[in-house]
Parts: C-alpha cells; sequence; structure tokens
C-alpha cells in the first residue's frame, strides 16, 4: 500500500492510493459523509419573531451554518449518548443567543456573526452569511442549541462538501511515423499543456495526476486519434479527493472517518464472536 | 416570478441567499455581499467568482442567478 499526497490545503486534500482494495477506499469514503460527527445548531427556541421569514425557515437556515468543530470533537459528549440528554446539558449542547431589534427607520441585515456562542470554541466559521433582512420595528430573540450529530441523521451534519475517489488516468500514446495532428488538435483544445508535452515525448505514457476532468480526453482519444493514443483508468491506483465544508480540516475528517471503520469492523467482530460462542453453548445443550 | 429579461431564474426558488449550494452542500452565503457589491460596481460576474475561488458550476448558480425577493416582500407587513 502507497499513499501519496498531491495537494493539501485547510480544507482540501488530494490523494494518491496504490494497491488499495476499492471496497476499503470506497468505505472510507463514504464514511466521511455520514460517520464523522460535527457541530451544527439542531434545536432553536424563538421567543419573538416578527421577521418576513417563519421561524422554521431561519431555524433551517441556523442549522445549515457551518460551525468550528474541531475542538468540540474531544470536549463534547458524542451523539450517541446525546441521545436523551435534556435540553442544555453542558456535556452535548452549545447554546447560542441572537437578540436582534429593529428601530423605526432601520433596516438591517442580521448576520451569523450577531449569534453569541456559550463556548468560544464553537462559533460560526464565517461571521457575514446573512440569516436575515430585518425591516423597521421588528424583533428577533432566539436560542439555538448546537450539537455534534452525524451525516446519515441530516445534510448539516456533513463535515465534506465532496468525497471522491477515481482510477488513476493514463494517457498512452505513439505519435511516431503516424498521421496524429488531429489527435493532437483535440487534446490542444482544452489542455494545451498535456498536448505539448505529448508532442516533445513523442511516444510513451503520462500519468494524469492534476485534478481535471478526463472524459473529453477520453473522447478525443475514442473518436479522433486512432491507435496514436490511448486512455487507460488504471486497476488499482487511485485519486481520492476530499473538500470539507470547513468545520473540520480534510486531514482531521480522513482520519476520524478510518477510526469509525475501525470501530465498526471491531464491533461487528465483538458481535460475530457473541453468537459463535452462543451457537456453541446451544450446540452443546442440543 | 420572471427575471427582467424573461428567463426563469434558479435563485427564484429562494428568498434569500441560500447558506448552501443546493447541489453539493459547499457553504455559500458568506461571499454573496462581496459578490453583490463588485457585480454592481461593473465588474464581470465571471471573474469575480474565479477570485472567491468558486469554480463548480453548482456552486456558481446559486450566486450567479439569485434574485433577493425578501427585498420585495419586506415591505409587506407579516400576517402571521
Amino acid at each position: 500500500m502507497e499513499v501519496k499526497v498531491l495537494e493539501h490545503k485547510p480544507n482540501f486534500l488530494r490523494l494518491r492510493l496504490k494497491g488499495v482494495p476499492l471496497p476499503l477506499l470506497n468505505a472510507v469514503r463514504r464514511a466521511c459523509f455520514t460517520d464523522v460527527p460535527v457541530m451544527a445548531i439542531d434545536i432553536v427556541e424563538f421567543f419573538e419573531n416578527n421577521t418576513v421569514l417563519y421561524d422554521e425557515i431561519i431555524a433551517h437556515r441556523l442549522g445549515l451554518i457551518p460551525l468550528t468543530s474541531e475542538e468540540a470533537l474531544e470536549k463534547y459528549d458524542p451523539p450517541e449518548k446525546c441521545r436523551n440528554a435534556p435540553l442544555g446539558d453542558p456535556k452535548c449542547y452549545v447554546v447560542f443567543k441572537l437578540e436582534v431589534e429593529t428601530g423605526p427607520n432601520e433596516y438591517r441585515v442580521v448576520y451569523s456573526g450577531d449569534m453569541e456562542s456559550s463556548d468560544p470554541s464553537v462559533k460560526p466559521l464565517y461571521d457575514n452569511i446573512p440569516i436575515v433582512i430585518m425591516a423597521p420595528n421588528q424583533s428577533l430573540r432566539l436560542q439555538a442549541y448546537a450539537r455534534l450529530g452525524y451525516g446519515r441523521e441530516h445534510a448539516k451534519w456533513m463535515p465534506v462538501s465532496i468525497a471522491a475517489h477515481k482510477y488513476l488516468p493514463v494517457l498512452h500514446f505513439d505519435l511516431e511515423g503516424k498521421e496524429c495532428e488531429e489527435c493532437l488538435k483535440c487534446i490542444e483544445s482544452f489542455l494545451p499543456e498535456l498536448a505539448k508535452k505529448m508532442r516533445d515525448q513523442v511516444r510513451g505514457s503520462i500519468e494524469i495526476l492534476e485534478d481535471i476532468n478526463t472524459s473529453a480526453i477520453y473522447w478525443c482519444t475514442v473518436k479522433r486519434c486512432g491507435d496514436c493514443a490511448k486512455l487507460e483508468y488504471r486497476e488499482g491506483d487511485y485519486l481520492l479527493k476530499i473538500e470539507t465544508t470547513g468545520a473540520l480540516p480534510a486531514k482531521v475528517v480522513l482520519f476520524k472517518a478510518i477510526e469509525a471503520i475501525k470501530r465498526k469492523t471491531q464491533k461487528l467482530l465483538e458481535e460475530l464472536f457473541e453468537l459463535r460462542k452462543q451457537g456453541l453453548q446451544e450446540g452443546g445443550r442440543g | 416570478m420572471l427575471v427582467e429579461d424573461g428567463r426563469r431564474a434558479i435563485g427564484e426558488l429562494a428568498m434569500i441567499i441560500p447558506i448552501r449550494c443546493f447541489t453539493c452542500g459547499t457553504p455559500i452565503a458568506q461571499y454573496w455581499d462581496e459578490f453583490v457589491k463588485r457585480v454592481s460596481q461593473g465588474e464581470d460576474p465571471k471573474k469575480v467568482l474565479d477570485d472567491l475561488g468558486i469554480h463548480r458550476y453548482c456552486c456558481r448558480k446559486m450566486l450567479l442567478t439569485h434574485v433577493p425577493l425578501i427585498k420585495e416582500v419586506i415591505k409587506f407587513r407579516r400576517i402571521l
């Protein structure tokens, strides 16, 4: 197994993985969506709201605001433990307060930065997300409770916006002594650098590690290239791309996803062991 | 509702700029103020979106086609 980091920014990660079974890689990818907890506002209590947006709409908008949750993962109980916790339990919930009033001639945009958090480590990732626009003589008073949750429950708890894998595209080409101008022109029209490389090398193969769509190259190779060039999607060699919403860094999301899979397989093994033990006991009795 | 030139816009589905992209779930509302400011100053929306780092067309359509209907509705008193 070979893992190489191709690109690493706080909210973006691209890896090349060699010799990894595809089902395992897909499990990691799917765990990124569904099994990594993040913070999101879940319950909202409205005391006063006469803005043009209804309570439900504002509650929905609040829920979608990404909250910084890296520290919260250690600080707060996981969603399983909080299922029956009372509202406002300090081990489970972060409380947000929002109180805005407008004067007789005042129009005002309420931003996510106007919310006061009970825990400074859990706060809106961006301060300039508009929540609602208020007309004169309106007021909005609410209290919101954020908790950790899983993406399988609601999309607002998904830490990633994109987690995708694909086979590594490899372009094989041999331009020597053939009529390949049409092929090169086709590729040049959207990837001039790649076409230049092909012209320089004349023959060989290029691994396309950049984050680009290769369906257009595939079209060129099938329709325009004949035996000049061929695009191979190499088995056992994968590119994994993760882009987070910002609530957690991409690296943390990946590690947490792997942890989640480990935890689940461990649980499966334990259950199997229990069943086997029961089976042996019953078999002995019979 | 129809936009000025008669097209129907995806943006009319929402009264106020949606917080996340409908398709991929990336937060996009934080770019709204800057986007509106720069486009109304006459900049090309394509360039603004590129500068903001919104590269997928699903997210670009959210800002590009949004019609802030809340500005029309806000004139009326709430009935409920």
